[in-house]
């Protein structure tokens, strides 16, 4: 099915279509979200939030880039005002996780009792990594997560964040300086306590 | 010393290879030779492998489920509580022709005023519904346009 089969499928109403639409952008919306948000209940309501958007406002997609660009698009602005607005919430969530010993917020395997410490230093490294990320500047932690976590080109990102190639390069190479700069710091804390 | 400071300024690109083959040679002799260096790349090699965890990340079990039901239940609600713009206008004078003609009824049948009252109590219940959809829904309205088509 095209973008514009579906869009016109989406504007008829046709139930069948909505079906298709979520069965193949859900997982592409709930990542992008989860990795903005640390928090997969959230992400999922997001999820929501996105899909109906889409089929509310399916009329307003004018094809300037594909409908994949427009829902990470709407995905990136929803899950920015989600931010914000729960900024609150959110810092308590992170303060949490990041205290809590062998967090759940991502599936994690089931490993031998032999390797209970590498797993546990691997949940220390990932609330580090988490947290470094997040304390990015907002452009900088979407650039990143669309480029390293959800593997587009500089192209895409540069039309779902609507910017010049020269400024995702430049934000990519500034995130990547500052979460070095922060990890760096965070490792030498961690590897002092132990 | 130097090599220290230059390492640790460029420390990501190394263990992603990203950098001249000079550079990661010079980098590769002096980690063999440098334990701080050493483990500092060892944690960097490791913040790899857990950015290669997060691309893998999947929904939960029958999320896709759960995002339809949610879908299909917000846009009944909406389409059941949404009214056309002349309904919106006629609705509360239908609403008010409404109660005086159940009151009149009740008085007229001069008896039952419970059931007088529950019709009224029903009718103001569609009246509140009425006017809470006047309002404007709470996502439209300070959402910022991060980025836009
Ligand atoms: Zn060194």
């Amino acid at each position: 099915m095209t973008d514009q089969e579906l869009i016109t499928g989406i504007l008829n109403n046709d139930k069948t279509v909505i079906q298709f639409l979520v069965s193949k952008y859900h997982k592409q919306v709930i990542k992008t979200a989860f990795h903005l948000l640390q928090n997969m209940d959230d992400a999922e309501d997001l999820a929501q939030d996105v899909c109906v958007e889409i089929i509310e406002s399916a009329g307003s997609f004018k094809g300037a880039s594909s409908l994949s660009t427009w829902i990470y698009r709407l995905t990136v602005n929803k899950s920015l005002n989600f931010i914000r607005k729960n900024k609150r919430k959110q810092l308590v969530h992170q303060f949490e996780s990041f205290f809590r010993k062998g967090d759940n917020s991502i599936e994690t395997r089931v490993t031998e009792p032999s390797e209970y410490d590498k797993t546990f230093e691997n949940n220390e490294r990932r609330q580090i990594l988490e947290k470094a990320v997040n304390s990015l500047p907002e452009n900088q932690k979407t650039a990143f997560i669309l480029s390293k976590y959800e593997e587009l080109s500089y192209r895409e990102i540069t039309e779902i964040m609507n910017l010049s190639l020269p400024s995702v390069e430049s934000l990519l190479q500034r995130a990547k300086q500052n979460l070095q700069k922060k990890l760096i710091v965070q490792f030498s804390e961690y590897s002092n306590k132990k | 010393m130097e090599t220290c400071k230059l390492l640790h300024e460029n420390v990501f690109a190394y263990v992603e290879k990203d950098l001249p083959p000079v550079m990661l040679q010079q980098f590769d002799k002096h980690v063999a030779e440098c334990a701080e260096c050493a483990a500092m790349v060892a944690d960097f090699k490791s913040v790899l492998i857990l950015m290669e965890e997060q691309k893998s990340i999947e929904p939960r079990p029958f999320a896709e489920t759960r995002i339809l039901q949610g879908i299909e239940s917000r846009l009944e609600k909406r389409q059941s509580s949404s009214f056309p713009v002349f309904g919106r206008i006629l609705q509360p004078a239908l609403i008010s022709v409404g109660v005086a003609t159940a009151l009149s009824i009740g008085f007229f049948i001069g008896s039952d005023f419970a059931n007088v009252n529950s019709q009224y109590s029903q009718n103001e219940e569609i009246t509140e519904s009425v006017r809470s959809d006047l309002n404007v829904p709470e996502f439209m309205t300070d959402d910022i346009i991060y980025f836009t088509e």
